[in-house]
């Protein structure tokens, strides 16, 4: 391994209380994320892509809560940590940009104050102080009107705009570890190429590691470094972008590649596409085996017992008894 | 035998607190468009781009502002009773998100008979064209008695097709069918509309903001950008070789200015600009010049069948 790791999550369990009882959203997933490296975490609905990311700032919902795993932050268990300590640690050490910049700003307070905030938090410096800090920021994420965007409120401004604000609020205190929810996936295609870009452009920079989290596995090849792939709760498959999209072990990754829209495709033909649709949790519950089971072509009788152990290769894993071969 | 838009416009009023004028706010401006038996006209365009509000003006859920829309050679603002209800069971939509499309308090069998119910159909009748329409959808008979919250959303958009087709309709259109669905069911969904419009010789309007389904399901695209149309080709020309500067940055083959870059030295001043006055696409224009802010580039043919409105296409 080239870099150390500056976040690694093993052993990750995570449930939500309900009703009826304890759901699992989550279920032993692992990884690390690099200085200077961009993970994608890629899954659909259910998949607990989400849940495993605000698991890692500590930020879940109140009924739910870690069953076992640590998260392994600068040599300290961010598990293990009190509200207090985390507090520090957010938005300074670790920036969570969550999903939808519009609802996620506050509607009353301009864009500058909110660039500006965690300075005035972690720093404590006032406003008037951290304002030329925030102007910086602003136009280092390529917004060329600083003064005007600093004076706006959120509902002046567009989306793409507003995401660009949102990503500079994260980077004002230079945190190490950056993790952004679906943040392309509210906007226009040609802003999305921008966003993309500009995400890349800031972790290069600053050799940040930089978890994102996408339903969009097209979209984040276009960035991501490493892709980890999540199916009803489990990570499925690991690897590589360039590996994991040209040579995918799982059928599932294999199913959603093949099924997306190509150049090379003819025209009104019909797609290859993965028949059923994806679990809800408490399908996964029933299910002792792969979540992918019902609706795999390559299943075999083992899918069912129980879930596979991972195989590795040269830094690319699959957890799956029958994988697709090598074409 | 087509549904068409002839320089349709919608334009939506706010009444703003006296003296201040009304804001007009375009919706669609001076679209022309058709829709074939058979064929597939995609609509392509960011948000706010308009394609939805053309969507319910070829619905006739809407009523345009200027222009008219012709369904099978009648206009349809002559439209009276009887030709509205034969419009209805012709031309039939589908939604985006079907949970919010359909009635969550009725159950699968009430949201998939209701049309039938309301064109007279008895009971048995009834419930014997749901199955064969499920069937159709490959969706399993028991979801009949289910709720709307007990099925995923990709079952539910296949529930909210089955609904459409009930009445065995000529037209559909579809806005963003696909994209409140997981990736992985999208294809399914997909090849079930063609599949569809293979068998019944359906004419679809589709509407989307991925360029890559638009290009894969449809015949004729057209590209709007603040409501009107910036270039109008049969698929394959519009993607072997857009005209378009905006068609060009949609595909990523070229790159948009920034939304807050600096009007030319030459361009007049905002104030003094009203609709006919520029180009809509002129601020983000990467080939813009001063002629786009002085006149507005009409839809002009440059190659057989393939339109474009740019002075400089």
């Amino acid at each position: 391994m080239a870099q150390a790791s500056v976040c690694s999550v093993s052993d990750l369990s995570v449930a939500y209380h309900s009703g009826d009882g304890w759901l699992q959203a989550v279920r032993t997933v692992s990884f690390d994320v690099r200085r200077g490296e961009i993970l994608a975490v890629v899954g659909e609905t259910g998949s607990g892509k989400s849940t495993t990311a605000t698991a890692v700032i500590r930020m879940l919902p109140a009924n739910g809560r870690v069953i076992s795993g640590s998260v392994m932050f600068d040599g300290r268990d961010l598990l293990g940590l009190s509200t207090g300590e985390m507090r520090k640690l957010r938005g300074q050490q670790i920036a969570y940009v969550p999903q939808q910049p519009m609802s996620a700003f506050n509607p009353t307070m301009t864009i500058g104050r909110q660039v500006a905030e965690p300075l005035v938090i972690h720093r404590g410096v006032s406003y008037t102080k951290a304002a030329p800090e925030a102007g910086r920021r602003l136009k280092e994420m390529g917004i060329h009107e600083v003064t005007r965007v600093m004076r706006s409120y959120p509902h002046q401004l567009s989306g793409g705009m507003l995401q660009r604000a949102m990503i500079a609020t994260a980077m004002i205190c230079q945190p190490r570890l950056l993790i952004l929810d679906e943040p392309t996936s509210a906007l226009d295609v040609t802003i999305q190429r921008q966003i993309l870009s500009l995400i890349k452009q800031v972790q290069a920079d600053y050799q940040l590691a930089v978890v994102l989290i996408s339903h969009d596995l097209t979209v984040v090849s276009q960035v991501a470094d490493r892709i980890l792939v999540m199916y009803g709760g489990r990570g499925v498959e690991v690897g590589s972008t360039q590996e994991l999209m040209t040579a995918g072990r799982h059928p599932y990754t294999r199913g959603l590649l093949r099924s997306t829209m190509s150049s090379g495709v003819e025209h009104k033909s019909r797609l290859p596409s993965l028949s059923g649709y994806p679990p809800n949790p408490q399908e996964v519950d029933r299910e002792p085996g792969c979540p992918f089971r019902p609706r795999c072509a390559r299943a075999v009788s083992e899918c069912g017992e129980k879930f596979p152990p991972g195989t590795f290769q040269d830094g690319h894993g699959w957890a799956c008894y029958n994988p697709e071969p090598l074409s | 035998m087509s549904l068409v838009a002839q320089a349709v416009s919608r334009h939506f009023t706010t009444s703003r607190r006296w003296p201040l004028p009304p804001e007009v706010t375009v919706g669609v401006d001076r679209v022309h468009c058709s829709v074939e038996p058979g064929q597939t006209l995609g609509v392509v365009g960011e948000s706010g781009s308009g394609k939805s509000t053309l969507a319910r003006l070829m619905l006739g859920l809407l009523e345009p502002t200027g222009g008219r829309i012709e369904f099978e050679g009648r206009r349809m603002d002559s439209f009276g009773h009887t030709e509205w209800r034969e419009f209805r069971r012709a031309v039939q939509p589908i939604f985006q998100d079907p949970r919010s499309a359909l009635n969550w308090r009725h159950s699968i069998e009430e949201i998939i008979t209701e049309p039938l119910r309301n064109f007279g159909q008895g009971a048995e009748e009834r419930k014997q064209k749901a199955l064969a329409l499920l069937q159709q959808v490959r969706l399993p008979t028991h979801v009949l008695q289910r709720q709307t919250s007990d099925v995923s959303g990709g079952q539910l958009q296949r529930v909210a097709i089955a609904r459409a087709l009930a009445l065995d309709p000529r037209y559909l259109v579809c806005d963003e069918p696909l994209s409140a669905l997981d990736v992985s069911v999208q294809a399914g969904v997909l090849n079930l509309l063609l599949e569809l419009q293979g068998t019944r010789h359906l004419a679809m309007m589709f509407i989307s903001h991925d360029l890559e389904v638009v290009r894969h399901v449809s015949d004729r695209v057209i590209v709007m950008y603040h409501g009107a149309v910036m270039e109008d080709a049969p698929a394959t020309d519009l993607y072997r070789q857009p005209r378009h500067p905006y068609t060009q940055v949609l595909l990523g083959r070229a790159s948009p200015l920034p939304e807050d870059a600096a009007m030319p030295a030459t361009a007049p001043a905002e104030a003094v600009r009203t609709l006919d006055s520029h180009c809509p696409f002129a601020d983000r224009c990467p080939l813009r010049q001063a002629r786009c802010f002085e006149e507005r580039p009409a839809l002009r043919e440059l190659a057989p069948g393939h339109k474009a409105a740019c002075h400089f296409a």
